[in-house]
Order: C-alpha cells, then structure tokens, then sequence
C-alpha cells in the first residue's frame, strides 16, 4: 500500500483526524504543517521532520528512531514514552514538551530548546544536550550516563535522583539547579556553573570539577571521593557531612564554607579545617558531639549513648556493641567500618560499610537509613512510629528484612482511659 | 584542510583545550579523521583504475556491518555495549560521509544527512547501482 503523502497528511490534520499508529516510517514531512497532530503510537521511524511543526502535536507512544527532527517546533508536545533513539532534533523547539519515560538514547539535541520540558525518568544515555536550553527543565530520575551537557544552560534545572555517570558538563550554566541524591561518578564538570545548586548526597566520586564554581551550593553530604579540584570555588557552600579526600590544593581549601547541619549559617569553618577535624571543631561543642572510631580500632561488647546532634564515624570494628542514638544524632559507618552482632537505637544511619546482625533487630527505630554503592547490610530493622526514611543506592549489598511501625495503642489507650 | 591535520596531530585531550570541545567528542572526532588519512595514505592506484565507487562500496559494506553490530547490541542489556556499538557506527557513517566529501559528492551528502542509516545504506545502494550503471 502507497503511503500517504504529506498534502494528504497536512490535510487530515487540519480536518483534526486521528493519525494514531499510522504507517509514516521513511515519510518526508519536511517542514510539514502538522500543529496539534494526533499521532500518538505512530510509527516515523527515519522520517524527514525536518523544520516541521508539531507544536502541542500528540506523539505519545510513537517511534521516531533515527527521525531528522531537525529544527522542528514541538513546543508543548506530548512525547511520553516516544521512542526517538537517535534521533537528530539539532537546534529543535521543545519548550514544554513532555518527555517523560521517553528513549532519548544517543539522540542529538545539541542546542535545542527544551526550557520548562519533563524528562522525568527519560533515557538519555550518550545523548547529545551541548549549549541546549534546558532551564527549568525536569531531568529527575533520568538516566543521562555518557551524555553531553557541555556548554548547556540548565538554570533551576531539576536532576534529582539522576544518574550523570562519565556524563560531560563542562562549562554548563547549572545555577539553582537539584542534583539531589545524583549520580555523577566520574563525570566531567570543568568550569561549571553551579552557584546556589542543591546537590544533597550527591555522589561525585571521581569527577573533574577544575574551575568549577560551588558557590553557595548546598553540598551537605555529597561524595567527592577521588574527585579533581583546581581553582575550584567552594565559598560559602554548605559542607556538612561531606566527603573530601584529605589533601586538597590550597586555593581550594581556604574558603570558607557553612558547616552546619541545618545549612543555617550557625557555623562557618574553612575547608581546610574542616577536613582536619570533620566534626568542624572550631569550638569545643563540635568536639564535644564528634566520635571516630579509626581503621584497625576495635570496640567489643561496649555501650554507647550519643545525644542530639552528635556524629559518630566507625572506620573500624564494634563488635556486640549497642548504639543508643538521640533522633537527631548520625552514625556513619566508613568504607572500611564494621558493625558485627551491634544493635543500634535510633538515629540517623549511613552505611558505607558493613552492618552485620543477622540473629536479631539490628537497627531498632532509625530515623534514616542510607546505604551507598560500596554499603552492605544484613539485618532486621524495626521502623519507629514514624516510618524510616530509606536510601540506597544502585549495587548496595541488601539482605534487610524491614518490619512495619508498630500500630498505634489507640485500644489500649482508649481501654486504660475507660 | 593543512590547518585541520596540523590540529588532529595532537592527542584527543589537547584537541578538545584547543578548540574548547567535550574530551570524548574531540578523541573521536581525532580517532575518525586519522583512521581517514592513514586510509587514504594506503590507497593505491586501484582508485584511478577502478574508480571511486570501488571505495564506497568497501565502506558501505563497513557500515553495513556495524549496523548489523548496532543492532544485535540494541537488544543487549548491557548499556556500555551500545554505546560502543552505537559508536563505531557513527565512526562509520563519519568515514563515509568524508570519502563522499572528498569526492566532490555534496548531493548525495546533503542527501544522506536526512536518513536514517539503514535509509543511508539503502539510497548509497542505489546511488551506486547508477554509477556503475552509467
């Protein structure tokens, strides 16, 4: 059967005809009229979409594998679990489009508009975003592993929970931008921009971060573990709980930076002494609250309380030792920290380590529970009223039987009160 | 073009400083433009002999078959073998494009950039069958 031509197609369009899973593979629309087009689930697999218009179009659904898009205007389109690997959408309008679940592997987007776009959940590994527009734009829980957003401009861009690995962001504009809880192993970030960005647990093992500007960042628990710094500005960025190798260059480390746990201000230390004293010990409180339990240290049987705002770091054994932890007091078990047969009350948990406890409740009302790639643990844990907040991350080790919070005693209560 | 081999003379790394590229980008973009002269440095007077369409047809056939490659890594789970397959097959339709260029074929270049590879593949197919045809 004779495909349709683009005369016919930009008619039944216009008569606002239904061109669900029509066959347009290899169709040459080149700048074809098709605003507000029902195509969801068609199939324009190697079409010439070339400067087209498919502004509010609804393509949901649809493959456009290998399409030249280029140019386009797909402003507020529907583009939901579309399939576009790739596709060539050089300098296209994307402004509000909705990408959602959609493949973006190895698509090419350089310089295209894609301001305020949702691209939640998208596949966009090896895509190529340099000097795109991506302000405002929603990346959470995108894959975007090997892309390139070198050059692009991505203000209060959202990449929560994102995954960034080996990804290239030199001299992106990332102001005001999430990357909570992203991946960015070994990501490359030279001469980014990422004043005022939240990048909380962030993980950026690895990464090139020469000339990166962090000013103002909220860098709270982030991972910079074998990252690279040269010239990099860090001043007045939020640091607590970071992890930062020992040595750094000088111009790096004598900025100053909000060690507070709160990001509130209430404690300003440098970099430098920060990472001579983790506990940010410019006073004796800080002192006071930090615990390290050293590589080759070994506590045995021991019983250990720790009040509020206390910090507690293991890098070597407690072995049948109990931890009473106050609600807002952190325990962080180092890469090479174990915690055999321990039971632990309470607190904040973050596992790098090993937590093993296999014959009994091991962590007992933990406020939150983190675990990173290189954590393992083996465990029952009993949730508070409250609930546990969880975290773990791809390649954590898990043998974690979690039992629900105990039910309220309303019952019981409402019985004693009668 | 003098300018452009000087520059693809050093390595990956001092490329991308030099013209401000993404490191990747500028090794492959290095990787691809040697890989072409030290091709056309081989040729031998087969080309004058037998005509250009002897060497198209040898790298069509090239990226025929990796996107056969591509394609069988598409179905992988793996993500790391389709990036280098999706890889070699733009390295392909790279080399391809500069053998074109390198002729003087800027139609059926401009004509190319807008298919898809098997679509590249198949209008070179025919490109081809009308060169030896005429």
């Amino acid at each position: 059967m004779d495909k349709p031509s683009r005369a016919s197609i930009e008619q039944r369009v216009k008569k606002g005809e239904d061109l669900a899973r029509c066959d347009l593979r290899q169709a040459n629309l080149a700048g074809a009229k098709l605003a507000g087009a029902k195509l969801a689930r068609a199939d324009l697999e190697g079409a010439n979409l070339e400067n087209a218009d498919l502004s509010g179009a609804d393509l949901s659904g649809a493959s456009l594998r290998e399409a030249f898009i280029a140019g386009a205007n797909l402003e507020g389109a529907l583009l939901k679990k579309a399939d576009l690997d790739g596709a060539v959408l050089r300098a296209a309008r994307l402004k509000k489009a909705d990408l959602s679940r959609a493949n973006l592997e190895g698509t090419n987007l350089e310089a295209a508009d894609l301001e305020k776009a949702k691209l939640k959940y998208a596949q966009l590994d090896s895509a190529n975003l340099a000097t795109a527009q991506l302000a405002g734009a929603n990346f959470s829980q995108a894959d975007l592993d090997s892309a390139c957003l070198a050059g692009a401009r991505a203000e209060r861009a959202n990449f929560a929970r994102a995954s960034l690995s080996n990804a290239s962001l030199d001299e992106g504009n990332f102001r005001d931008a999430i990357f909570d809880e992203s991946v960015m192993r070994s990501a490359s970030a030279k001469r980014a921009n990422f004043q005022g960005a939240s990048l909380i647990q962030a993980d950026l093992e690895k990464a090139s971060c020469d000339q990166a500007d962090f000013t103002r960042a909220d860098l709270r628990r982030v991972r910079f573990t074998g990252a690279k710094f040269g010239k990099t500005m860090i001043e007045s960025a939020r640091v607590f709980g970071i992890e930062i190798a020992q040595v750094l260059p000088d111009d790096f480390a004598g900025q100053r930076c909000d060690l507070s746990r709160e990001a509130d201000g209430s404690r300003w230390v440098t970099l430098a002494k920060f990472i001579k004293n983790p506990g940010g010990g410019e006073d004796g409180e800080e002192q006071r609250l930090r615990r390290y339990v050293g590589p080759g240290d070994i506590l045995r049987n021991a019983e250990l309380s720790f009040e509020n705002g206390a910090e507690v770091q293991v890098d070597g054994l407690l072995d049948h030792c109990e931890l009473n932890m106050a609600e807002d007091a952190s325990l962080i078990i180092g890469e090479t920290g174990v915690l055999e047969n321990c039971r632990v009350v309470g607190g904040r948990v973050r596992v790098n380590g090993c937590f093993l406890e296999r014959s009994r409740v091991g962590l007992d009302g933990p406020v939150e529970l983190v675990v990173s790639k290189q954590g393992a643990v083996a465990t029952t844990l009993q949730q508070p009223a409250t609930e546990t907040h969880f975290g773990f991350a791809a390649g954590c080790r898990l043998r974690l039987y979690i039992k629900d919070p105990p039910k309220p005693a309303e019952d019981n209560h409402a019985a004693a009160t009668n | 073009m003098k300018r452009l081999v000087m520059m693809l003379g050093f390595a990956g790394l001092m490329l991308a400083q030099r013209v401000s590229a993404d490191r990747d980008q500028a090794d492959q973009v290095a990787t691809t433009f040697r890989g072409y002269l030290s091709a056309r440095a081989l040729r031998g007077p087969d080309m004058v002999i037998l005509g250009k369409s002897r060497a198209i047809k040898e790298r069509l056939r090239a990226l025929e078959a990796s996107a056969d490659d591509f394609e069988r890594a598409s179905e992988s789970e793996d993500p790391e073998a389709r990036r280098h397959a999706r890889r070699k097959r733009q390295a392909e339709v790279a080399q391809l494009n500069l053998l074109l260029a390198e002729f003087g074929e800027a139609s059926i270049l401009t004509e190319i950039e807008r298919c898809s590879v098997q679509g590249k593949i198949e209008r070179l197919g025919r490109w081809l069958s009308e060169i030896d045809a005429s």
